[in-house]
């Protein structure tokens, strides 16, 4: 079984890889694509200054100049936890930093305003490099002090403006650009520019580090406002878990007993009418039953029972835990109010497994009552209850749990549409929301996290099988 | 299949009824379909289904804002058939050619779908004429690569459709081409003679502006006068009308005088009938009469759920039946190929790519194509693992025949039918996968569809209209029901062995 399961984890990463290259190549291959949405806010027609800096900018955090399967290449590196080292993410110790702060500190020829932004130049340029900080300092204080080469250029972006070009020219030679000697202070003002902005830029380089292949921590990359990839899937992974766990339960419970019950009364009414009505159940799509949940039980001119979006209340900051007798009477406290935001949530996510449960209960539960050792059970005397309880139930429930494993992808698709309808700030919502924002690097996250979860259920589902089933074995 | 479905039955009661005296040689298609007519839960899907395939169809005959018929200044003109774009056409003239054919005695199942199929491939270039001459660097700038790639791969497939269908001519296929050619021939001339070509600026509202303004002497309606884009911004205010109710009743101002002028109301027209002007099911918040959206959008969920369904079982057949065949390293590469296809998370996929690639009919039937192939490959895998060991196959290869013939004439036949269950399935799948899509707001925005109406229902400040919930919603609910429905019927009816429970 060991084997078994270490064998099925190597063959993960080839199906991972798959997917992950799937859909990164349809994205990086749609016209316009990636970032697109960004680029082009408030429907600017042409690009400004601004918005260059911002594409280059772009261009640069997410190597959008490159290839698409360096790209590709370049974000497995990053998520991978055996790979190169990303220069932006070399650790600096604070020694070496404290050492350079106190070396620009005392250095005349850096001005005064630009030192925070010089430090953070030389750190980057020395992550860049990969050469040891105060090596860049002893470089970057000499071409200040005697003459900027080509090596300040080099620092000043793939397409460096107009303005930033004649201020290197004029730091270069202490001459304006019609000649003119320049005065000191002019001159350290022309200084302060040109460092601010290679501080700028060189705080967007980036580049993998391939003499430093180690095992690192995985990175998702940041979204394109900026956040970690990971502390948004972070945040929103715990509340479609949630939601989904509470779910199960509730849905397995309801499904066992109506299973039961239609399998005991077998043809009966009550049994050819549940099980129209579970297949209807089944088709009523979620869209339908969310807006209906909100039209008629949210609603002021319906009957306004619960809440319409979110999963807390706006004060619910400021409530207790339990529920309590205030001052104001009763007060439902932190845990009921998350609850009562949940009912329809829930109810829309589960219905739908619930049918399904129901009628797989059933069918289990038929064919072992129509099996011979039940029929043996009736023979030697056996009563009824203890029939379908001891013998019978017992056999049928094991195909329930090992789909337990198939219901949870299922759900995940459903919480998109839920938490769209409800506005809970889940995957679902963290989903749908990045694929408007063309926003690469959560989509990609997201998809991994997806693919990680489908293929962690499969392989669930399977030991399951053999854990519940005797008679399956991998070996 | 198993050997037991394929033993001729017994005379059924609706055999003798209605006068077949033996029980004849059906196709192993047909008496599916014979015993699936035997369900009543497979007749009520049927019955749906039929009934969206007729609104789909037949959408603009059934509601339009053009006039079947147009009078004015003595002159009679049929709006309609002008503004007749060439889908409406092909649908028209490809669903006739169906059901003359259904009613054709003594012709073999095959035959009667060469034909059909036939009939779809040349009535096509003759509908698009119109459109294809109005300048190919212009539709190409109009359309966009991606679309023209895609639309050539789909006519692509449809064209080599009869290439497979033609193998399943037997023995009349002379008659069949005979009776094409009489189908095809009038309405190509009709097609030649008025070629399909609706006008760019479509002005909806002209005819009731006419009508109001009295220079229309005579004007003939669909049975619901509205088209589903007509926002109808000729009238005072229509936005978000109840069903059964009319465009605004008749306002005072605060002079005491009418709002608007008096033709504005109802009752102005005392020589329309009265539902002709009414809103059956309401309308949506732009003004656009519901029931005619609701009419227009089965179209979409319908050509949604078979396109995407048939590119899926191309795929799927296609796949599954090389890994079933060969195994080995081809069944090894399959399933990895399977494997990944299964994990991507779909719904999040098609998302990506609407966002991304821009909203598009035909790019989300590829991908819902493309995506859900898995399940038909799977199990048309299982059936040719069994297969390929049968003596009938090994005879035919020992024959000689070639691949294909050995794959899709032998082996597919009686492999099919756990294929044609999931497919049943798949088009429901595919529905909803499309409303769902249009309900997040990623489906097309000028067309109407069943989930971006639903989208509708909640207005701002937490109103709630109900007619916009409940019909759409519970259009798509039928339909996803009744192609289950069907699903579970054929399920039942395919497998001679499906245990009667508790026996």
């Amino acid at each position: 079984m060991i084997n078994y399961i270490i064998r099925r984890l190597f063959l993960m990463v080839p199906t991972l890889l798959g997917v992950t290259a799937v859909v990164f190549f349809v994205m990086a291959m749609a016209p316009g694509g990636f970032a697109g949405s960004l680029l082009n806010q408030g429907g600017a027609q042409t690009e400004g200054e601004e918005a260059r800096r911002i594409r280059a900018y772009m261009m640069r955090r997410y190597g959008l100049d490159k290839p698409v399967i360096v790209q590709y290449g370049r974000w497995l590196n990053q998520v991978s936890p055996v790979g190169f080292v990303n220069s932006s993410n070399v650790e600096i110790d604070d020694e070496d930093r404290e050492a350079v702060e106190s070396k620009v500190a005392s250095d005349a020829a850096i001005p005064q305003g630009s030192r925070r932004a010089a430090v953070e130049f030389i750190l980057a340029a020395s992550r860049y490099e990969d050469r040891p900080v105060m090596e860049v300092y002893q470089h970057f204080g000499m071409e200040l002090e005697v003459k900027p080469t080509d090596w300040f250029r080099e620092y000043l972006g793939n397409t460096p403006s107009e303005r930033m070009l004649t201020t290197l020219a004029s730091v270069q030679n202490g001459t304006d650009a019609d000649g003119k000697k320049l005065d000191e202070q002019t001159l350290m003002r022309l200084r302060a520019d040109l460092i601010d902005e290679m501080s700028f830029q060189a705080s967007t380089l980036d580049r993998v580090l391939f003499n430093r292949p180690t095992f690192k921590k995985p990175d998702l990359g940041r979204s394109l406002r900026g956040r970690q990839v990971s502390q948004l899937l972070g945040e929103s992974l715990p509340i479609t878990l949630l939601l989904n766990i509470i779910t199960i339960p509730v849905v397995y419970v309801l499904a066992i007993i109506i299973g039961i019950y239609s399998a005991k009364h077998h043809g009966k009414f009550f049994d050819i009418g549940s099980g129209f009505l579970l297949l209807g159940l089944w088709c009523v799509p979620v869209i339908w039953a969310g807006v209906l949940l909100i039209g008629y039980f949210a609603n002021k001119d319906y009957f306004k029972w619960f809440p319409t979006a979110g999963l807390h209340s706006l004060d619910a900051d400021t409530m207790s835990f339990l529920p309590s007798w205030g001052a104001n009477g009763f007060e439902r406290g932190w845990l009921v109010d998350m609850l009562w935001h949940m009912v329809l949530p829930v109810l829309c996510l589960s219905y739908g497994s619930f049918a399904v449960l129901a009628k797989l209960a059933r069918g289990a539960l038929l064919e072992n009552l129509s099996a011979d050792y039940v029929r043996t059970a009736r023979a030697k005397g056996v009563d009824g209850r203890t029939v379908l309880f001891r013998h019978a139930f017992r056999n049928s429930i094991l195909p329930l749990i090992t789909v337990v494993a198939s219901i949870l992808p299922m759900m995940f698709v459903g919480s998109v549409v839920v938490e769209t309808i409800f506005s809970i700030q889940g995957m679902g919502k963290l989903s749908v929301e990045a694929a408007f924002m063309k926003d690469r690097e959560v989509v990609m996250g997201v998809t991994l996290l997806g693919g990680i979860l489908g293929l962690a259920s499969y392989l669930v589902r399977d030991i399951l099988y053999a854990l519940a089933d005797p008679r399956v074995s991998y070996e | 299949m198993t050997q037991a479905a394929i033993q001729p039955e017994p005379p059924k009661a609706a055999d003798i009824v209605s006068g077949a005296e033996l029980p004849f040689r059906r196709s192993v298609l047909g008496r599916i379909v014979y015993q699936l007519l035997g369900r009543w839960g497979a007749r009520l899907g049927l019955l749906w289904m039929l009934i969206v395939a007729f609104f789909a169809v037949f959408a603009p005959f059934l509601a339009n804002s053009h006039p079947i018929l147009f009078k004015a200044d003595s002159q009679w003109s049929s709006p309609l058939l002008k503004h007749l774009t060439p889908v409406d056409v092909i649908l028209v003239v490809f669903s006739l050619a169906v059901i003359l054919l259904f009613f054709l005695k003594k012709m073999s199942f095959g035959n009667r779908c060469a034909i059909a199929t036939w009939v779809l491939a040349a009535i096509i270039p003759f509908a698009c004429w119109g459109e294809i001459s109005r300048g190919w660097s212009q539709w190409q700038e109009a359309m966009g690569g991606v679309t023209l790639m895609v639309i050539t791969l789909m006519l692509g497939t449809l064209l080599a459709l009869p290439l497979v269908l033609i193998p399943l001519v037997s023995s009349t296929r002379m008659r069949a081409k005979i009776v094409t050619v009489c189908l095809l021939l009038p309405i190509a001339v009709l097609l030649v003679v008025y070629p399909v070509q609706p006008p760019r600026a479509v002005v909806m509202s002209q005819y009731r502006e006419a009508l109001r303004a009295g220079d229309a002497q005579y004007v003939l309606y669909t049975l619901i006068p509205y088209s589903p884009t007509d926002r109808m911004r000729d009238l005072p205010d229509a936005r978000l009308l109840a069903p059964g109710t009319y465009p605004k009743q008749q306002e005072l101002n605060d002079d005491g005088k009418p709002k608007y002028p008096e033709h504005w109301t109802e009752k102005a027209y005392p020589d329309e009938p009265l539902g002709a002007r009414m809103h059956l099911m309401g309308t949506t918040a732009y003004g656009e009469d519901l029931a005619s959206r609701m009419i227009h959008a089965s179209r979409i969920a319908l050509s949604i759920g078979f396109i995407a369904t048939g590119i899926a079982l191309f795929l799927g057949v296609v796949i599954g039946a090389l890994m079933g065949y060969f195994s080995g390293l081809v069944d090894l590469i399959g399933m990895r190929l399977v494997e990944v296809f299964s994990s991507i998370p779909t719904i999040y996929l098609l998302i990506a790519v609407v966002a991304f690639y821009g909203r598009n009919l035909y790019l989300m039937m590829v991908i819902i194509g493309l995506t859900g192939w898995v399940g038909y490959a799977m199990f048309t895998r299982a059936e040719f693992l069994k297969l390929r060991q049968m003596d009938y196959v090994q005879a035919a290869r020992a024959c000689g025949l070639p691949l294909w013939s050995v794959l899709f004439k032998h082996m597919l036949p009686n492999g099919v039918a756990p294929v044609l269950v999931s497919a049943s399935f798949g088009i429901a799948a595919a529905i909803l996968t499309e409303a769902t899509l249009s309900f997040l707001g990623l489906g097309l925005v000028d067309e109407p569809s069943w989930g971006q109406m639903l989208n509708q229902a909640r207005g701002l400040g937490g109103s709630f209209f109900w007619w916009i919930a409940i019909y759409p919603g519970g259009a798509i609910f039928l339909t996803v029901f009744a192609y289950n429905l069907v699903g579970e019927a054929l399920r039942d009816a395919i497998d001679p062995y499906a245990q009667k429970p508790g026996t």
